[in-house]
């Protein structure tokens, strides 16, 4: 954002470099390894949401030790959810460890049982459906999982476990799963004769390519993408992000896209939605996360990845670095969550939680102090709108308004930050 | 140290991400043939395997060689005992006919007693240890895998199991046991037949034998569960016994043939302490612990009589271990002895 080092230190420059040497030859190499044919994707605003996430909830008890096990507290790691999923669109999640975003994936797909809110997917509310009403339902909505060494059944043959799905529905006829477990092993890549084979016969990549097969199975309308290539090398990382592209365009699956590397969420994700302490902090469109960021941990967070082209360019971006780790999800911080490690907190943070607030066509951001890096506003942005004075003590004076962008999709109408009025499309 | 993964990923680069051919030389090796391999290496589980092996023979061939009548277990040879009733010639009477003697006070032959014995003793251990097995993996399974109140039932069960006592109950209440086994569940009970007390034992030694192998299924499958072709399975709506009995199990073997291998010789042991009690299967019928405790009375008189019994059993319990923690280091390689 600023080349203001360019002139600072030499020597400290060079540190900083080589500390991020690394980094930056992995970036690079990944750009350098999706090909032309697989360029990132675009967002398509006339498509249909498909799968709408409102407030969505996960506490997970904490029982006491000892005989009675009393519930002593809980850990919120998804507190208040929401988002839109449009058709054959990807959303990214990212965050970093522990932040609720693999949690976000597995309450979608109903491996757990939210504790409130909905998850509305053609007409129903899968948050209330039973496990047994469920059942057909799980066809439409399936997972690609993070570890492909651990999300193969090592005792199953390649052909099992891509077909199990298949015989578990009964959507194809006993005999011809395997005719189909081969044509789905051909989409993913791997030879058709291999399906009489072990896991542990094939590599990284092929495994999780397998995973993608199975997870093909049942011709789902949404994919949960849980880190789908984390435990990857780079040069398969985009083999395999290349493979998810083609599987998309050709099935036009929504992809919920769990990830931490910001890189290939980019790449991946024309929409993007940042994740801290169980909140969404920061969703919008790729221009509007990566070169319009508002919310400072969106901010710190971008900062932190090495960026190739301002490299080269002899450029750099001030690094933002946050001071502590993230607190205890068991007890979050009252207010804000993210106001404890905030470099522009102020008093009304620990009192009034931040709503998340449509400031531009499709961008909302939940912080009181919504702005570029280094241009903090003196006073809050959203206290008129929550009828607080700017200590975020209640106002008898103002009128609270209707926070523009309240919900999981975007709105026509929203909060222009610079003019501190009402926007419109 | 060879992990299943290693030579595995060696032989990849030939089924490569294009999928060609892969050549002769290339072996791809399943984790069984590696831990075979492992076996095969270590010599002491190798020479206890054959040992095994010859002990199952022995009591495989046992009930035909008798009926065809090579072997004679109950064939009286009062003739081959002097006047005190202890075998006449030296080393309790060993001879060409009679290669370990004969018994003392009724003269039937050793051989014949110890070698139809094994073929009890092995029998009465391998149903109960089956049994046993099969307990223990079902209840540690479902223990394991569906947590809360059925974890915390079926560890009091365990917990039950364990602090009751057997033998007190295996001397009190064996004859009640035994009327029960013959008149309600009219197992025929006629003079002789083992039957009933084969029942007995086996149900005594499977029913409270069953705790350790839940317990270390539990375990497994606690570890198992949080693997992510569990959850895999369960998002494509796969069924509870599905899960359990298809996605948990395969991946249990290893523990449940060593646990099964381990079993085994305490089983046998417990025979021999059974019917030291008298609350084994009983002569005439020769068991490996009934002709020891018969024996014992003997110890000063004919010392071969007591040693062979003795010998068999020691032998048959040390190999069966030693089998059990070859198969172990064998299946399991991270875990050190």
């Amino acid at each position: 954002m600023t080349d203001q080092s360019t002139g600072g230190l030499p020597a400290e420059e060079q540190r900083e470099a080589v500390s991020n040497g690394e980094a930056k030859t992995s970036a690079e190499s990944l750009e350098n390894l999706i090909d032309d044919s697989h360029s990132a994707a675009m967002f398509d605003p006339s498509k249909k949401p498909v799968l709408t996430v409102t407030d969505l909830k996960m506490h997970f008890p904490v029982k006491s030790s000892g005989l009675l096990r009393r519930t002593v507290g809980h850990v919120k790691a998804v507190d208040g959810v929401s988002f839109e999923l449009r058709e054959g669109q990807s959303l990214g999640l990212v965050g970093e460890s522990g932040c609720g975003k693999s949690t976000t994936g597995r309450l979608i797909t109903r491996l757990y049982d939210p504790t409130e809110g909905s998850i509305e997917f053609e007409g129903r509310d899968l948050a209330k459906l039973s496990q047994r009403q469920l059942k057909p339902r799980r066809r439409d909505i399936q997972m690609i999982f993070q570890d492909p060494y651990s999300s193969l059944n090592p005792r199953h043959t390649v052909g099992a476990i891509v077909g199990a799905p298949m015989v578990i529905h009964g959507t194809v006829p006993k005999k011809q799963v395997l005719k189909k477990v081969q044509e789905l092993l051909e989409v993913v890549g791997l030879n058709p004769e291999h399906y009489n084979r072990y896991p542990n016969e094939f590599s990284g990549g092929q495994r999780q390519r397998i995973g993608i097969a199975r997870s093909l199975a049942l011709q789902p309308k949404v994919l949960v993408a849980d880190e789908p290539v984390s435990a990857l090398d780079v040069s398969i990382q985009a083999q395999v992000i290349n493979l998810l592209q083609d599987i998309q365009k050709e099935f036009g699956i929504a992809f919920l896209f769990i990830a931490h590397d910001l890189a290939i969420v980019r790449h991946f994700s024309p929409e993007i939605a940042v994740m801290y302490l169980g909140k969404i902090v920061e969703i919008g469109d790729r221009e509007s996360i990566y070169k319009n960021a508002h919310h400072p941990y969106t901010q710190a967070l971008l900062s932190a990845v090495p960026d190739i082209k301002q490299a080269q360019t002899g450029g750099r971006r001030e690094r933002i670095r946050l001071e502590g780790d993230v607190p205890s999800p068991v007890n979050p911080p009252s207010g804000c969550h993210f106001r404890t490690r905030c470099p522009i907190a102020k008093e009304i943070c620990s009192v009034v939680e931040p709503p998340l607030l449509q400031i531009d066509q499709r961008h909302k951001v939940a912080c009181h102090f919504a702005s570029e890096v280094g241009h903090a506003p003196e006073r809050p942005v959203t206290a008129p709108l929550l009828g607080v004075d700017e200590y975020g003590a209640p106002d008898p004076g103002a009128s609270p308004a209707e926070i523009p962008g309240d919900g999981p999709g975007y709105a026509d109408t929203w909060y222009d930050l610079a003019n501190n009025t009402r926007g419109r499309a | 140290m060879t992990t299943p993964g290693t030579q595995v990923e060696l032989a990849n680069p030939h089924t490569g991400e294009e999928g060609a051919t892969v050549g002769k030389e290339v072996v791809s090796k399943s984790p069984m043939r590696l831990a075979m391999e492992r076996f095969r290496k270590d010599t002491l589980s190798m020479i206890s395997l054959v040992v095994v092996v010859v002990y199952i023979i022995a009591a495989a061939s046992a009930p035909i060689l008798v009926a065809v009548g090579v072997l004679d277990p109950f064939t009286y040879n009062q003739d081959l005992l002097n006047e005190y009733g202890v075998a006449a010639g030296p080393y309790g009477g060993i001879s060409a006919e009679h290669p370990f003697g004969v018994e003392p006070r009724a003269g039937r032959d050793s051989l014949a007693r110890v070698w139809y014995g094994i073929s009890f003793s092995l029998s009465i251990a391998l149903v109960a240890a089956l049994i046993a097995i099969v307990i223990g993996v079902v209840l540690g399974i479902v223990s394991g895998a569906s947590g809360g109140w059925v974890d915390a039932i079926i560890g009091r069960i365990i917990d039950l199991t364990l602090a009751f006592p057997q033998t007190l109950m295996l001397l009190a209440l064996s004859s009640v046991a035994l009327a029960f086994i013959i008149e309600v569940l009219h197992v025929p009970g006629s003079e002789g037949s083992p039957l009933p007390r084969f029942i007995y034992v086996v149900g005594v030694l499977g029913l409270f034998g069953w705790t350790t192998t839940a317990r270390l299924v539990r375990g497994q499958v606690l570890t198992l569960r949080e693997r992510e072709f569990v959850h895999a399975a369960n998002l494509v709506g796969a069924s509870r016994m599905r899960v359990y009995f298809k996605e948990i199990l395969p991946n249990l073997w290893a523990p449940i043939l060593v646990s099964f291998t381990l079993m085994m010789p305490a089983f046998v042991s417990a025979e021999a302490a059974m019917a030291y009690l008298n609350v084994s299967v009983a002569p005439p019928t020769p068991t490996l612990g009934n002709v020891l405790t018969d024996s014992l009375s003997f110890v000063s008189s004919n010392l071969t009589y007591f040693i062979i019994p003795a010998v068999l059993i020691a032998l048959v319990v040390v190999c069966f271990n030693l089998l059990g923690d070859g198969l172990r280091d064998a299946l399991d390689p991270k875990s050190g002895r």
